[in-house]
């Protein structure tokens, strides 16, 4: 009377990509580490612009310890590519560029106008007959018929 | 040795020269919103070869235009690469030119045909030609660096950035500091503080650049992901300490 489901084990170990085109999840799936089955919206996203004999033909002609780097930064564009259809990540890389521009103007600008206030500092902290002046007068004895250089004073 | 694969340690040596003679120039957008590359650096980018069809981008969309016509001529390199009569209207006749077969050799490799199609059908017509030059692009640099790509380059860019704004910042405290001694015991005339503002999401329709929604990386990648040079040098050469 009742229907007991079997438990399909492979439902619950299937890879996201697996999950997607419904098919069996082999133990070597190569989508498997990558696109686990409980973010289908990773493979959703990069699966729109690459397709997955793409992915896999990338997967495999890097090494192991790279592929999910590989994975992340497939996601990363196809994310970007999605909130803008026309540039994708290239308008990021626009947009740094001229965020670059910015600050290297800026950068010039502020070092050249601290050469000015330094050039101008130099000039008017220029010292004057200082050692003259502080030898005149020394606690309270007139110095200044001194020589500087053979002082007689204890 | 896997074909593509980028262990080798002077082949990480190469695409860090090449992103930073490629990605230390200056790209901007045309007025147009047409994607160019200055003509005087092309020789410098590693896609010189589009900046042709920028420069010319009249002629691309004469070339639109004309596409049936030139079609009989000759087949785009779309067409000739899929081994296939262009037909007048082809999608991709005004975008490869027959010239350039390299370029959709680089978008198939990474997109896949049917994948463009479906894009440019989903894209107005007067934003194909940028499309279509921002895949090269992205396609060229998967194929260059197949691990990060367009992403190396954002994260590379983006430490340039921080950096700058580092030495912007120290250099505005030295303005500060000598502003102070040559006012001394009053207050100093704060000079303008000029400083990269940070560059937040624009909203759709103001500069034609979306922005993006939460959990979505906009201008890096996000805390977690490696920066690419950082590993790969250490990884070639272990007793590096950083990536910069």
């Amino acid at each position: 009377m009742y229907r007991f489901h079997k438990l399909d084990k492979t439902t619950s170990t299937r890879c996201a990509v697996c999950k997607y085109f419904r098919r069996r999840c082999p133990q070597d799936c190569i989508f498997a580490p990558y696109f686990p089955n409980d973010n289908p919206h990773k493979f959703t996203c990069v699966h729109r612009f690459y397709g997955a004999s793409n992915i896999a033909k990338m997967l495999e002609e890097i090494p192991v310890q790279l592929r999910a780097h590989l994975v992340e930064s497939l996601y990363y564009e196809a994310t970007c590519r999605i909130q803008d259809p026309v540039y994708g990540c290239v308008g990021i890389i626009s947009s740094l560029h001229r965020q670059i521009q910015i600050a290297q103007s800026q950068l010039a600008k502020t070092q050249a106008e601290i050469s000015v206030l330094d050039a101008n500092f130099v000039v008017t902290n220029e010292p004057s007959s200082s050692l003259d002046e502080s030898l005149v007068q020394q606690n309270g004895v007139d110095h200044g018929l001194d020589d500087p250089f053979n002082p007689w004073f204890y | 040795m896997p074909k593509g694969c980028t262990v080798v340690a002077s082949q990480q040596a190469k695409n860090l020269i090449y992103y930073l003679c490629s990605f230390g120039s200056i790209l901007f957008f045309h007025p147009l919103n047409t994607l160019c590359f200055p003509s005087s650096l092309s020789s410098l980018l590693p896609f010189a070869s589009y900046s042709s069809i920028c420069r010319s981008g009249g002629r691309g969309r004469i070339r639109g235009i004309m596409a049936s016509s030139s079609s009989y001529n000759s087949p785009c390199a779309a067409c000739k690469f899929l081994r296939r009569k262009c037909m007048p209207g082809c999608i991709f006749a005004p975008y490869f030119p027959p010239e350039e077969p390299q370029k959709f050799a680089n978008v198939h490799k990474i997109f896949g045909a049917s994948n463009v199609t479906k894009l440019l059908n989903d894209i107005l017509p007067h934003q194909r030609e940028d499309a279509v030059n921002s895949l090269a692009y992205e396609a060229e640099a998967r194929v260059r660096d197949p691990v990060y790509g367009c992403v190396g380059a954002i994260s590379f860019l983006q430490r340039q950035v921080d950096r700058l704004q580092k030495e912007l910042d120290a250099a505005n405290a030295d303005l500060i500091r000598f502003a102070c001694n040559e006012i001394p015991g009053g207050m100093p005339v704060m000079p303008h503080l000029s400083s990269i503002q940070p560059v937040t999401p624009p909203q759709r329709g103001t500069t034609g650049i979306p922005a993006l929604g939460d959990g979505i990386f906009y201008q890096s990648p996000p805390s977690n992901f490696p920066y690419p040079y950082a590993n790969q040098l250490q990884w070639s050469h272990p007793s590096n300490s950083g990536g910069n």
